[in-house]
């Protein structure tokens, strides 16, 4: 995770990114976390909940969902916090969609 | 005819009860009951949890203080209504200490470091209404379960709005976890049990466990996580249940320990 965001020039941008990466990935105990040299994948099995961040020259892109159908870029304390706003409510709806069909 | 009197409601019970004007223990002060909840896992969502037990004790007539210790997201300020910045301040800066109000009942305060509730400032207490504290937190690994509990104990002193030199015991201990987290609770409950004795203990996880001794076991609904998204304590019965038997607890082990006194 701390190789891949390397990539992230400014270091405060790439200090979000890392604490961006720990709360992700403290919201269940089950998500898997997949590092790939681009980008790093947060995602609970049979759940149907996906989060891919990003990191690129001075931001990092957050995209959640399966199908990737929201994007925030991240520069900012601002943006940080919509995006992980945007985190936070997703996961949430979807284990509560989840518990609804069980 | 003698005129027939009407019976109490529970409200009326916990009152009188919790309004003891005789100081019963030392770690209780007058009027006030103190709740601890200890998530083994995150597969059962402390702030969900935590808002609706809260807002339940609130429905029962008193008035409530939270402290949460926030590891993980969410945090009570969501169900409580907060802006994005708020609530999720923790995930910025560990040491953030965040405090609101939610309809004039629940007061609350979270962080995810232990030492920053030192700085939390109590408000003037309404004397005339029960008390109610609730601390909610992720229960840690087992080597370091000790200490943190000997520093929350401190640290959650700062609710009682009150000197409380010996901080902020509980009356009533709650251990909760998911359904896959067995061994987890089950060092939970075995490391809440040493540290207070003295408390009632229960555990809400649809599980068995051999773990478990005197503590009460509590079937959590299945359906919980349906209001997980939603915004706002979730209202559910069992939580008033839950708040309404806690108080019965509390209060009955009080009337107890005076009864005892008084023989």
């Amino acid at each position: 995770m701390f190789a891949v965001g390397k990539r992230i020039g400014p270091r405060p941008t790439r200090r979000l990114f890392v604490r961006f990466c720990r709360a992700v990935s403290r919201l269940s105990d089950r998500f898997e976390m997949e590092v790939a040299p681009f980008e790093v994948t947060f995602r609970e099995p049979g759940a149907g909940f996906c989060v891919v961040v990003s990191p690129l020259r001075d931001l990092f892109l957050v995209s959640i969902g399966e199908s990737r159908s929201f994007d925030v870029r991240v520069s900012s304390d601002e943006s940080f916090i919509s995006a992980l706003d945007l985190t936070v409510e997703r996961y949430l709806a979807s284990a509560s969609k989840d518990a609804s069909a069980a | 005819m003698p005129e027939r009197r009407s019976s109490r409601s529970l409200r009326d019970v916990s009152h009188l009860f919790l309004s003891e004007s005789r100081p019963v223990r030392s770690e209780a002060p007058r009027g006030t009951a103190c709740v601890w909840l200890a998530v083994a896992d995150a597969a059962l969502n402390r702030a969900h949890f935590a808002a609706g037990l809260a807002a339940a004790f609130a429905r029962q007539g008193t008035r409530v203080s939270l402290l949460e210790v926030c590891g993980n997201l969410p945090t009570v300020g969501y169900y409580f209504g907060m802006e994005s910045a708020e609530y999720l301040s923790p995930a910025l800066d560990r040491a953030a200490l965040v405090s609101g109000a939610w309809n004039g009942t629940v007061r609350y305060c979270f962080s995810a470091s232990l030492s920053s509730f030192r700085g939390y400032l109590a408000h003037e207490p309404d004397r005339a209404v029960p008390h109610v504290i609730v601390v909610a937190f992720p229960y840690p690994r087992r080597l370091s379960a000790a200490p943190f509990l000997s520093a929350l104990r401190d640290v959650s002193g700062v609710l009682r709005e009150e000197a409380a030199p010996d901080g902020c015991p509980p009356d009533a201990t709650i251990v909760a976890g998911g359904a896959e987290g067995a061994e987890r609770i089950g060092d939970c409950v075995t490391g809440m049990r040493e540290a207070f004795p003295g408390a009632a203990g229960f555990f809400a996880a649809n599980v068995s466990m051999r773990e478990a001794g005197a503590f009460e076991r509590l079937a959590l609904p299945v359906d919980l996580r349906r209001s997980w998204a939603r915004r706002m304590p979730p209202v559910d019965p069992w939580f008033d249940d839950l708040a309404a038997g806690l108080l019965q607890v509390v209060s009955l082990r009080r009337k107890g320990t005076v009864s005892g006194a008084a023989k």
